[in-house]
């Protein structure tokens, strides 16, 4: 079926018009993994993150969809503003209900401090809310600061990310939080990525751990793999599988995304003369 | 040891690995000479003309793609290795780029920081200035590629974007012409093409093509002639690197020479891709030059980037400006764009010359008359 799916949006967007900039060396969260650079969007860019699709596969044969569309705007030099829909999709197995819903309203600022030099790695700092929005949302507002950071060798760009939730500890709907699969107290994880520059194509590895958002869960390993490439100037693709290495629900995951980047005119000032 | 004991130790190990990787990235800013650098990009003025080249000339717009290559990997080699034989750049990166990339060029533009990764972290700033003005020339040929805009509305188009462009004044080359003594006058000036003659000629041959193609674009009266003039033209390019370097222009091209119908109709747009073809030329002089210390290129990288920006800096007249290319002689910068002869324009002066040995020679002997149809 997740096959299924992959296929079917390449060949949608095999048939979009074409139309921009190289937005597949700038990786995004989950896009394809999870650990991302500390670059946001351009200023007065606008992304718009169509139908990333997220699916896990957990011991047993629950799986659990994610569908996270998302709009990101360069709001200002080195600054973005990202608004995200989760939705999730829980079939949980032999006699147990299915879930589905909005999981909350994500909102989050990214600010980019400097641009990689020689001797500094590129900084950004980047902060987190989820409104407790729709039927598997957590049951109060929680909050999140991630720190990132870039630094390019000549084979490849290593990128660090350390989220730390910031608040109460919110309640989340269904079972241990199996529909926010993502959810954490805190995070820490490493990416390495190539790029393949003629064939607009980024490889990219990723290992992290997290503390889940569930009361008593263990601290869960994760790896992952992906690959982003440049459909078009305007349109960017992913795809990522991962696998969760511990914890009581090891489960591995696929995901796949197209991002467009664009921008409106009426949020471009240019001057009179 | 219990197994859960093990686990709880192996998940410790990886958190202290982790953090050390961290840190090791994170190293570097705890030395004394870090490099602060807040410079950012900026997205294209949107407009119904975007990617309109691209639609409409496909061809012509893929070996863009691959002229961004060959300036990444020109000053990614020159600056990793500053003293490697000349046959790295004039054999080996000279045949892949002639022989398969121009063949075959990319289908999208580049993101040059993955192949010039050493070069966009010495000068990110350097690097945006480029970019910023590759966007201007990307979409004035936009504006005259999309056949929907009548011609004053293409006027008031480029002007817009020209006011676009100089909304960045920490990006934008100066719409002042700068005397060629900034480009060949420095300590470091000529390293380069005498060094390397067939890249710097290859490197010549896209900025002519690169501006040239305005003029394919503005004499063209209909869709047809356009697309044969812009067909013309790039073939002339390609026409240039047979029997290079010869063949290949032997001075930096001149917009006001090379596209004077461009250069009459936008002269601030002219002189701002002039003043950043000869900042191009500077920084590949600045890295081959042994003259320049490796700790003492980004500063001057960044002083010549300053002077290419400010409107003080050794400025001339426009008339002076306009007067450069017949002084010089056309001919010796692969010739006019539209309208050529079938064999290639005369040079007058040998390669490596310099504008100011153009000069002499041609106040020495009268200079041949440039070609015409």
């Amino acid at each position: 079926m997740a096959l299924a799916l992959i296929l079917s949006a390449a060949v949608l967007f095999a048939t979009c018009p074409l139309g921009a900039q190289t937005d597949y060396f700038n990786t995004d969260r989950g896009r394809p993994v999870r650990i991302e650079d500390a670059y946001p969007a351009e200023w007065h860019a606008l992304e718009l993150k169509l139908a990333p699709l997220r699916l896990d596969r957990a011991p047993g044969g629950a799986y659990t969809w994610g569908v996270e569309p998302e709009v990101a705007f360069g709001v200002l030099p080195r600054t973005q503003v990202e608004l995200g829909a989760p939705v999730s999709y829980a079939d949980r197995g032999a006699g147990l209900a299915r879930r589905a819903g909005l999981t909350g309203l994500d909102l989050s600022v990214m600010h980019n401090f400097n641009t990689e030099t020689l001797t500094l790695p590129a900084l950004a700092l980047r902060a987190d809310v989820l409104a407790p929005v729709g039927g598997l949302a957590p049951d109060r507002t929680s909050g999140s600061f991630t720190a990132l950071l870039t630094r390019t060798f000549r084979p490849a760009r290593l990128h660090a990310n350390a989220e730390f939730a910031v608040g109460p500890r919110p309640a989340v709907a269904g079972s241990s939080g199996a529909d926010q699969p993502e959810a954490s107290r805190w995070l820490a994880g490493i990416a390495a990525d190539r790029a393949f520059p003629l064939r607009a194509v980024l490889v990219t590895l990723e290992g992290y751990a997290r503390q889940p958002v569930a009361a008593g869960a263990d601290v869960e390993w994760n790896v992952g793999a992906g690959v982003r490439a440049q459909w078009s100037p305007r349109v960017t693709v992913d795809a990522g599988a991962g696998r969760r290495l511990t914890g009581p629900a090891q489960s591995w995951f696929v995901t796949f995304g197209t991002a467009y980047a664009f921008s409106i005119r009426a949020l471009v000032p240019v001057p009179a003369r | 040891m219990s197994a859960s004991g093990r686990t709880v130790l192996g998940m410790r190990r990886g958190a202290a690995c982790l953090a050390l990787v961290t840190i090791g990235l994170a190293v570097p800013m705890l030395t004394a000479r870090a490099q602060w650098s807040t410079v950012h990009e900026q997205f294209y003025l949107p407009a119904s003309h975007n990617w309109a080249f691209r639609d409409r000339y496909p061809s012509a717009d893929r070996m863009f793609n691959a002229f961004d290559y060959g300036h990444a990997i020109l000053y990614e080699e020159l600056l990793r290795h500053p003293g490697a034989p000349p046959d790295r750049l004039e054999r080996v990166q000279y045949g892949f780029i002639t022989g398969r990339l121009l063949v075959s060029p990319p289908r999208v533009p580049l993101a040059e920081a993955a192949i010039e990764v050493d070069y966009a972290r010495l000068v990110p700033e350097a690097k945006a200035m480029f970019d910023w003005a590759h966007l201007l020339h990307r979409q004035i040929y936009d504006v005259w590629a999309d056949d929907r805009i009548p011609a004053d509305g293409k006027d008031a188009r480029v002007a817009e974007l020209l006011r676009y462009y100089k909304s960045r004044p920490d990006l934008a080359f100066s719409s002042s012409p700068k005397s060629m003594d900034l480009m060949e006058g420095a300590q470091y000036s000529l390293a380069f093409r005498r060094r390397y003659p067939k890249f710097n000629g290859l490197i010549w041959g896209y900025h002519w093509l690169q501006v040239g193609l305005y003029d394919a674009l503005l004499a063209g009266l209909s869709p047809d002639e356009r697309q044969a003039n812009v067909t013309a033209a790039v073939a002339r390019f390609w026409q240039m690197l047979d029997g290079a370097p010869e063949r290949m222009p032997r001075l930096m091209p001149m917009t006001a020479a090379v596209a004077p119908r461009f250069a009459a109709r936008y002269p601030e747009a002219a002189i701002i891709f002039d003043n950043l073809h000869s900042m191009h030329d500077v920084v590949s002089d600045i890295l081959a030059s042994a003259d320049v210390p490796p700790a003492r290129k980004r500063a001057e990288i960044l002083l010549a980037a300053r002077r290419y920006r400010d409107d003080s800096t050794q400025v001339i007249s426009r008339e002076e400006w306009r007067g450069m290319g017949d002084m010089v002689g056309v001919n010796n910068m692969g010739g006019v764009a539209v309208g050529f002869l079938p064999a290639l324009p005369v040079p007058t002066v040998p390669v490596g010359s310099t504008h100011a040995e153009a000069m002499e020679r041609a106040m020495s002997q009268p200079a041949p008359r440039p070609e015409s149809p």
